[in-house]
């Protein structure tokens, strides 16, 4: 039986996820804030890694 | 000039050097003399402002850190903004996010943040006895209360708050008080953690602090069990959305996960260009100065090349690990040896993850699909 507590937690996360990766924005530096939705970011731009 | 084409080249500007209102233990300046006033000129700001700008296409992020950049002044602020819209005519989408201690927030710096979209996030460590044990001013008191005055007043104002909180073995030992004072009393529901690791030894002020690999587990456990008894969408712990990322086999924004050093430099007050504050200061880590080159040359000369080579390169035992993908070997600031070193936290991030997957895979009933 699968438990019964975190399924919308970690539904967050992935929705989370999926914005960051849509809106081509997915690095944040680890002694600044982040909030972990950047969706007033467009699409269009390339890393260049 | 050429155009790097690269999003995520997002500069780290200290406006104020390693200067600072407060005089926090861990600090990584805590060795400095931090009570010195260093100041960017405008002439610094708007040659950086200017070359960066003509060598990053598309959207702009700037991250203004410190010391505490709050101690610049207003005006300052406003001048970024103004020059920042002046140098793109308007055109470019600007995200400016800045990291501020919260004691020097009043409501026209909250009004400021709130015109002009800035990302604001506060250095908080849990409760006052959390808190006070190492956030301390130059006199040796706490700065809890003007940092909660800090956060009320940017709340007020409808600004979009992330916390991010120092973990020592102090404060691990209080891991479920301080997710309820944080999320329960303070109303934060975006939270970071940084586990303290004195990598040098040369703190003396916080000798004892730095965690183990087994105490970071154990500590987040804790967030991993609060996280999911809470079951709340809107609440973001990144250390536990990054290791998350890693369950699912996708790729973690944090740059202490997916490797990405090179995507960010460091400007020091007077034009100093390094990898990132945690290295900056330190003169092995210097790529160059804008006094003495253009910011295209430093950028893209040898030394920085080469830390970024050091900085990706895995340990044999990385490659054959199944987070490879997910870790990259950590923060490379807490590397053993350096650059080229191994990940101290290596096995508190393999425990981490396991536990978290488990736990998933329970709430989901299934076999989490990665694709590690």
């Amino acid at each position: 039986m699968p438990e019964s507590k975190g399924g919308q937690a970690i539904e967050g996360a992935l929705t989370r996820m999926d914005e960051n990766e849509n809106n081509g924005c997915d690095v944040d530096y680890t002694d600044s804030h982040s909030f972990g939705q950047w969706g007033d970011w467009d699409n269009g731009h390339t890393d260049s890694k | 000039m050429k155009t790097t084409r690269s999003l995520f080249l997002t500069p780290i500007i200290k406006v104020v050097g390693d200067y600072c209102n407060n005089r926090c233990g861990y600090c990584f300046y805590h060795n400095n003399n931090q009570t010195i006033d260093k100041q960017m000129s405008l002439g610094v700001l708007e040659s950086f402002l200017r070359q960066h700008i003509a060598l990053v296409s598309g959207n702009l992020s700037f991250i203004w850190h410190g010391g505490e950049p709050l101690l610049i002044g207003l005006d300052f602020f406003k001048k970024i903004v103004s020059l920042q819209a002046e140098l793109t005519s308007g055109k470019r989408l600007i995200r400016n996010s800045v990291q501020t201690n919260g004691t020097l927030i009043t409501e026209e710096w909250a009004e400021f943040f709130k015109r002009n979209s800035f990302g604001v996030g506060v250095s908080l460590d849990g409760d006052s006895e959390s808190h006070n044990l190492f956030r301390i001013d130059h006199n040796g008191q706490g700065t809890f209360s003007n940092t909660i005055r800090g956060i009320k007043i940017l709340q007020k104002y409808g600004i979009k708050l992330s916390i991010i909180q120092t973990l020592t073995q102090a404060n691990s030992n209080r891991v479920e008080q301080n997710l309820d004072f944080f999320v329960d009393k303070a109303q934060l529901s975006s939270l970071c953690i940084n586990p303290y690791l004195d990598i040098d030894g040369n703190n003396k002020d916080m000798i004892g602090q730095s965690l183990s690999n087994d105490q970071l587990t154990q500590s987040m456990r804790k967030y991993i069990d609060f996280w999911f008894d809470r079951d709340d969408a809107k609440l973001r712990i990144r250390e536990i959305d990054a290791c998350l990322s890693g369950v699912f086999g996708r790729r973690a924004r944090n740059c202490s996960y997916n490797g990405s050093c090179h995507s960010f430099y460091t400007l020091g007050h007077d034009g100093s260009v390094y990898p990132c504050d945690r290295l900056s200061g330190d003169s092995r880590f210097c790529f160059g100065k804008l006094s003495q080159k253009s910011l295209e040359e430093i950028l893209t000369e040898r030394k920085r090349k080469a830390f970024t080579q050091k900085s990706r390169k895995l340990p044999n035992d990385c490659i054959l690990c199944e987070l490879k993908n997910s870790c990259n070997n950590g923060c490379t600031a807490h590397r053993i040896g350096g650059a080229e070193g191994k990940y101290f936290f290596c096995q508190s991030r393999k425990e981490v993850h396991a536990y978290l997957r488990d736990k998933t895979q329970k709430v989901l009933g299934k076999k989490v699909q990665t694709r590690l």
